[in-house]
């Protein structure tokens, strides 16, 4: 994953999307999402749609090991995931 | 009354009605004239005849498939077929009749084969018809020389051998004609005497196209006013109905000027059209460039080789003309501004990867 350089971003380079934003995630006891924090806004997740694992570049130190949860919030579906490796979760909503 | 037409630089009768009975024809235009002081000459008008010859075929080819304009004046219709259309034959004639102008006396000869239904026509009386069938042979004494479908010089060898018809030559074996005639012209004489004849029957081909011709007041001396006609007839042209859901692949101008000097010009377009803009478009940019020898006192048009298409094929990809209006437009922008421009658009990048960011990207539409 990308991290943010935090330089401007100029007219000659490319734009990644969908890039994952950090965010605040409580967890259940079975470390599912259970609320979610969005704009300093705390969501509540409703269900869990679908969940999966993505293992990739394994052979690169900062492998890619993430666990996706699509999950029912009150208004909308979300797609978030947790990385494995450092515990943290990130929102990223599938175009 | 004489008509005169233009033979090796002179002018020469080559029909005359029956009051001028000193005048021969053959005669030259002076000779006519002094014999017969009160002589009124029209001179012959070929390109004329021809069209209204060809009018009243297109007319007949309404009533037959088959129809073949042989020679001015002379029209072969096959009517095998028609009785199934027409109850009796008077009927069928009559329906003939209709599409000849009765000024022309016409005269219609029904037979098994061309040649003799030229005889019955030539025999027959004006506005009216005669038949032969199996009674070929009771107008072999009527078939002159000058009707017979064989070369003049072996026209001119029966003259001198004092045949002057067919039935001279009808107990001549088949041997003998062609020693004497030529194996083709023998055989010919041959067969017509056995009322044979094999000729093949060239059936009119219609040309696809139509026509439209003006004559001005006074003669057109710019281009401008010349293109102003051309709107006009092409108007007239495009809502004729023989044009209803159809293209012309060209179009062909010709025009008379005022000094009697003929100008033509064949257009022909890349594809077929029917939106008269784009006609005259055309048209325009050609008399751009046209040498018309003089002013113009008329003028025809025709829209040549109609199709029966009535759309047009857009491309498949409609939406690539936008992309490069939208190009063109932000390099104008940009040439406007002085600088770049952030205009950005999605592009797939790795679209098969399992990771969602790396799927697409924002890149410059103009790199």
């Amino acid at each position: 994953m990308v991290e943010n350089t935090r330089k401007t971003y100029g007219i000659d380079e490319n734009i990644a999307l969908n890039v994952p934003i950090l965010i605040n995630v409580i967890e259940s006891k079975n470390k599912f999402p259970k609320e979610i924090q969005i704009k300093n806004k705390f969501i509540k997740v409703l269900s869990v749609i679908d969940l999966w694992h993505v293992y990739g570049e394994w052979w690169k130190e900062n492998s890619v090991n993430r666990m996706y949860y699509r999950i029912n919030s009150d208004d909308r579906v979300i797609i978030l995931f947790k990385n494995i490796d450092s515990n943290l979760w990130y929102l990223q909503n599938d175009y | 009354m004489a008509v005169v037409a233009k033979e090796d630089n002179n002018l020469i009768v080559i029909d005359k009605s029956q009051e001028a009975k000193p005048v021969k024809i053959g005669m030259s235009y002076q000779n006519a004239l002094s014999v017969c002081k009160e002589l009124e000459v029209i001179q012959a008008d070929f390109k004329f005849y021809s069209l209204i010859s060809e009018k009243i075929a297109c007319d007949l080819n309404n009533k037959s498939p088959k129809v073949e304009a042989f020679d001015l004046g002379v029209t072969y219709v096959d009517i095998s077929g028609l009785e199934m259309m027409y109850p009796t034959q008077d009927i069928l004639i009559e329906s003939l009749l209709k599409d000849i102008p009765k000024e022309f006396n016409p005269r219609i000869g029904i037979a098994s084969n061309k040649f003799f239904s030229y005889v019955a026509a030539m025999h027959s009386k004006p506005n009216n018809f005669l038949k032969i069938s199996n009674n070929f042979s009771s107008f072999l004494h009527a078939i002159h020389l000058n009707m017979l479908p064989v070369s003049s010089w072996n026209k001119a060898k029966l003259h001198d051998l004092d045949i002057n018809n067919l039935i001279d030559v009808l107990n001549w074996s088949i041997d003998l004609l062609q020693l004497q005639f030529g194996i083709k012209d023998g055989k010919k004489l041959w067969e017509l005497c056995r009322g044979i004849d094999n000729d093949y029957f060239y059936p009119l081909e219609l040309k696809n196209q139509l026509k439209t011709s003006v004559c001005f007041d006074e003669p057109l001396v710019n281009k401008q006013s010349i293109v102003l006609a051309m709107s006009y007839m092409l108007d007239e042209l495009l809502r004729d109905n023989k044009f209803r859901n159809r293209s012309a692949r060209g179009l062909s101008i010709s025009a008379q000027t005022s000094n009697s000097l003929y100008w033509n010009k064949k257009i022909k377009f890349k594809e077929p059209l029917f939106r008269k803009s784009k006609m005259l478009g055309i048209v325009e940019s050609v008399l751009e460039v046209a040498n018309i020898p003089g002013p113009l006192s008329d003028m025809s048009i025709e829209l040549m080789n109609l199709t029966d298409d009535f759309s047009i094929q857009k491309s498949l990809f409609s939406f690539s003309r936008k992309e490069e209006d939208l190009l063109e437009s932000i390099k104008q922008l940009e040439i406007r501004l002085g600088c770049k421009v952030p205009i950005y658009e999605i592009k797939e990048i790795e679209p098969w990867s399992r990771i969602p960011e790396r799927r697409m990207a924002l890149m410059r539409i103009l790199p």
